[in-house]
């Protein structure tokens, strides 16, 4: 009878240290859950571009040694049903060892909340509303939030143009852009500038001159604007057609090549913070954006860029826990600490948010540049 | 034929089934999305075109979250809170907007979707505004999350219980009426307006039973979770399903919310060809709707039910009397003595029906003017005159479809100008109509038991709980509408779509189920169009029989032959006025008429 517990307890013994020192497997299964269709794609479309071009290089790089990794990409329609469904099939018969997404907050809002109980490591890299990560212990994000970006951006801006008084414009139904301006008047309260003025246009506008008028005729020093891409185009147009020469600080929606190829010289000398640009001087980002563009043949933006760097981040954690175990992920990723990677030097706070680099850029000549 | 609709069925069932299975999540949205679909279904079958369930659902949602999570309310108080409140919602906006007829209010429960939208961005200490509510935190998520398929399936099945029992009752039958044809519905005593009212109401409180779970399914809201594609998404279950059925919404719910699932779990998006094609379920989605529409413009619902079954053999029979029609026969003369005798008639025997000074105008064109007649119980009285002259106006200001522009219409001592031809025909009042107005896709006996509408008492309530009232009630309507058709000579046809009917018969059948409201005064329009002579000699015979059993008559008719048999008296209309008024014999001789209508030989 003891013999025979004896036996077992040796047997466990082995298979527990079998299980430690096990060579990571063959392929480590990493699911990709972002917006691939409808109206938001376009961000989706792009973060997969960066993960599915950070993989190759992963892969071929043997990274994780003989280990490679296998995206299993799947489309949340940036609907919350069917984020909670892909989130539940990735993990249950993908047996995924960590997400990287959703694309929007709303999604992840609703999605999170079944990997976090499932005990599944989830890094967002676009996902910036307030509340993301406090989701739970499994939930990061490499995508800075509006409030670690914004401050730094408007110092900038008092620091040349020492402005008095600022006018704002948002999208009123826009999650993003309403917390984005919620972000922006309370860094300029706290900067004792003056908001003399805030307009909202909403979903399906496309004639922003009146709101501009009202916000122009209080002649503010500085105009600020928050929008995603698509309305950031026609509002920087339309800002400039109606004669505001006045600086403009535009939104994370402003930060991107789209808006200086459509909006071309109307772009000229807006401000903009970002963790990341095109001709960032960060040696991985210049590497980055050079395979981008032999890959796919075009710029990659911001959020390409925070993809890629998402996956490196996991990868990394994969490799520092030597296991694809999804909470032995989990506890290397808290440990990230100063990873160099396109978005300069990476790593997680506390609660799991990032700490890296935002840097004020304007546009000149047609081209991100840094702001100073 | 017969195998593809099951086929389609066991697909659907099946595929479901495996969802349900694999992710529990799948089956929420499943069962969430067939339930939005039979609120679309409610107000479609009702013949309402509205786009409201979005809205209504989002209410429901929002409702249920802040009950939950401001007030702190239990689970299972907050979800039908949530719908009480969208019940008092529906009643406000019900009334001003029901008035509005198909793509206009179609687009005006789009801008309704639209204002919930908005107020709920505009609203941020109640909703979140644009950031949205999240409801994972500080309720009971992971408990609900357990329980909630159960209860979802249960709560569905309660509605789907619902649904069944009300469409085997009066109130389905109503429905069904007013679906194919208002006007007609409206003359047999069905209060179409109260009904439609009724269907919106249920369709509001069925989206908000949904978006209350909806928001227990999720845990975290924004504005742009029932936005305007997700009200086309609705309507779009409702339609592909078919809204002659009630299964039929979930069916197609079931079909639509499937194939992408199925899509997505069976090649994978990120297989192959397929992720360079996202928006394939999509187009499949899109692909299968129009087939659906243009192919079966039912639904697949339509698929299930057999038309034209029993085509009865051999050309339209005679009429004839049996036993068991004399029985019913005699069942509708008695009914009207009863009702003369409980009362109704407040006045005495001279006020029966009297119009005086009566006129009606269409723009600048008078159809009538200062029309005076009276008529006595248990005559019959034929109209005649040349077309135009105002016979069918006449006929529709008495039934109450157009109310007349001067003159009063007195109906057993009280005026009834005005009033809603529901009402009028419950009065006492049948009518058929020159253009036939069936309702086509019924059965024969269906159409002739809606003319029963307003004597079964037993409502919704009585229909639910199936009391033994109510299935008597029914089966006595069936039987007495049985007789009254065998009565027609149509017995053999009992169980034929209407609409497949031969004219003729077709006219009996209008006359059978005008019968079968036990009128007191029945107003036949042109009833002898499309029959053979001996079928207009056999039509005069029945109107004397049901003058003999107690029923007055207003027969317009061109056959005079038939009009000469039958009435007792008779009024001439020549360009909207009377030119002449009196017993056949003398109508026929009279200058005025030979002139205007019946000609000199």
């Amino acid at each position: 009878m003891s013999a025979k517990r004896s036996i077992l307890c040796a047997i466990a013994f082995a298979a527990a240290a079998v299980a430690s020192a096990a060579p990571l497997p063959a392929t480590i299964k990493i699911g990709v859950v972002e917006t691939l269709t409808g109206d938001n794609s376009a961000y989706g479309i792009s973060i997969r571009k960066g993960i599915e071009l950070a993989a190759e290089e992963i892969n071929a790089s043997k990274l994780l040694g003989s280990s490679q990794l296998a995206l299993v990409v799947a489309d949340d329609k940036a609907d919350k049903q069917e984020g909670i469904s892909v989130f539940t099939k990735l993990i249950n018969d993908e047996k995924v060892s960590a997400i990287i997404g959703p694309t929007l907050s709303g999604t992840a809002f609703a999605a999170d909340p079944v990997a976090q109980k499932a005990g599944v490591p989830v890094l967002g890299t676009s996902t910036t509303a307030v509340g993301i990560t406090a989701m739970g212990d499994f939930i990061f994000r490499d995508s800075l939030p509006q409030a670690a970006v914004i401050p730094g951006t408007l110092a900038a801006v008092i620091a040349k143009y020492k402005p008095q008084k600022a006018a704002l414009l948002f999208q009123a139904d826009q999650e993003y852009s309403k917390s984005e301006a919620d972000v922006f008047k309370a860094s300029l309260a706290k900067l004792n500038i003056q908001l003399v003025a805030t307009e909202s246009y909403s979903k399906g506008d496309s004639d922003f001159r009146t709101q501009l008028q009202k916000l122009f005729s209080k002649k503010p020093d500085i105009l600020v604007l928050c929008s995603l891409v698509g309305e950031a185009i026609p509002v920087l147009q339309q800002a400039r057609e109606i004669g505001i020469t006045v600086p403009i600080v535009g939104g994370n929606g402003f930060n991107s090549p789209n808006v200086i190829k459509n909006a071309k010289e109307a772009a000229e000398g807006l401000i903009v913070g970002s963790s990341w640009f095109i001709d960032s001087v960060v040696p991985k980002s210049k590497a980055f954006v050079e395979a981008f563009r032999k890959k796919y043949g075009g710029d990659p933006d911001q959020f390409a860029s925070q993809g890629y760097s998402g996956l490196f981040i996991v990868a990394n954690a994969i490799k520092g826990s030597g296991s694809a175990d999804r909470t032995a992920i989990r506890d290397a990723l808290g440990k990230v600490k100063g990873l160099d990677t396109t978005l300069g030097s990476f790593s997680f706070d506390e609660n799991r948010d990032p700490v890296c680099q935002s840097v004020p850029l304007t546009v000149k000549d047609g081209k991100y540049v840094l702001f100073q | 034929m017969k195998i593809a609709p099951w086929a389609v069925a066991a697909v659907v069932v099946a595929a479901d089934a495996y969802l349900c299975v694999k992710n529990p999540q799948d089956l929420d949205r499943l069962l969430i999305n067939a339930m939005l679909a039979l609120s679309a279904f409610a107000t479609l079958h009702a013949r309402l075109l509205s786009l409201a369930s979005a809205g209504f659902a989002a209410i429901g949602a929002y409702a249920s979250a802040i009950f939950t999570i401001k007030l702190g309310l239990p689970v299972y108080l907050s979800i039908p809170a949530a719908v009480l409140a969208c019940a008092a919602v529906a009643l406000v906006i019900g009334l001003p907007v029901l008035r509005l007829k198909d793509v206009y209010l179609a687009i005006c429960t789009l801008g309704f979707g639209e204002i919930v939208r908005v107020s709920i961005i505009l609203l941020p200490g109640l909703t979140g505004g644009a950031t949205g509510a999240n409801l994972s935190t500080g309720f009971a998520y992971e408990a609900m999350k357990k329980t909630q398929a159960w209860s979802l399936a249960l709560a569905l099945a309660f509605l789907c219980y619902l649904f069944w029992s009300a469409s085997r009752s009066k109130t389905g039958r109503a429905l069904r009426a007013i679906r194919e044809n208002p006007e007609a519905a409206e003359t047999m005593g069905i209060d179409v307006v109260a009904y439609k009212n009724m269907a919106f109401l249920a369709s509001a409180c069925i989206a908000g039973l949904a978006g209350a779970f909806y928001a227990h399914s999720i845990g975290s809201l924004d504005n742009g979770d029932f936005k305007f594609n997700r009200a086309v998404d609705i309507l779009g279950y409702a339609v592909f399903g078919g809204s002659g059925q009630w299964f039929g919404p979930i069916l197609g719910a079931g079909f639509l919310t499937a194939l992408p699932i199925l899509l997505r779990d069976g090649l994978g998006s990120s297989i192959g060809f397929l992720k360079d094609f996202a928006q394939l379920p999509n187009i499949l989605n899109g692909l299968a709707l129009m087939l659906v529409i243009v192919f079966a413009p039912g639904g697949i619902a339509a698929l299930f039910v057999r038309r034209g079954e029993r085509r009865a053999t051999g050309p339209a029979k005679a009429m004839k009397l049996d036993a068991l029609d004399v029985l019913a026969f005699a069942a509708v003369g008695s009914a009207a003595r009863d009702s003369a005798a409980r009362g109704l008639s407040a006045g005495g025997p001279g006020t029966f029906l009297s119009l005086s000074g009566v006129g009606r105008s269409f723009g600048g064109v008078l159809a009538l003017s200062e029309l005076s007649f009276d008529m006595e119980e248990g005559r019959i009285y034929g109209l005649i005159g040349p077309n135009g002259a105002g016979k069918t106006t006449l006929i529709n200001l008495v039934s109450g479809l157009l109310p007349p522009s001067a003159g009063k219409i007195e109906w057993l001592g009280r005026e009834i100008q005005g009033r809603k031809a529901h009402r009028i025909a419950r009065s006492g009042i049948a009518r058929t109509y020159q253009n036939i107005q069936l309702f086509g896709e019924m059965s024969v006996l269906e159409n002739v038991v809606v003319g029963h509408h307003a004597r079964i008492r037993s409502g919704l309530l009585a229909a639910w709980l199936r009391l033994p009232s109510m299935l008597r009630e029914e089966a006595e309507a069936r039987r007495e509408a049985l007789g009254l058709l065998g009565r027609l000579g149509l017995s053999g046809l009992a169980g034929m779509e209407a609409a497949k009917l031969s004219y003729g018969d077709q006219r009996r059948v209008e006359i059978a189920r005008a019968l079968a409201l036990q009128p007191r005064l029945l107003l036949l329009d042109e009833p002898a169009a499309g029959m053979n002579e001996i079928e207009t000699a056999a039509l005069g015979d029945f109107i004397v029989d049901l003058k003999r059993h107690g029923v007055a008559i207003l027969v317009v008719e061109h056959h005079m032959d038939l009009i000469m048999a039958a009435c007792d008296e008779i009024v001439v209309l020549n360009f909207g006025r009377k030119i002449a008024q009196g017993s056949p014999a003398a109508v026929s001789r009279d200058e005025t008429v030979l002139e205007a209508y019946l000609g000199r030989e």
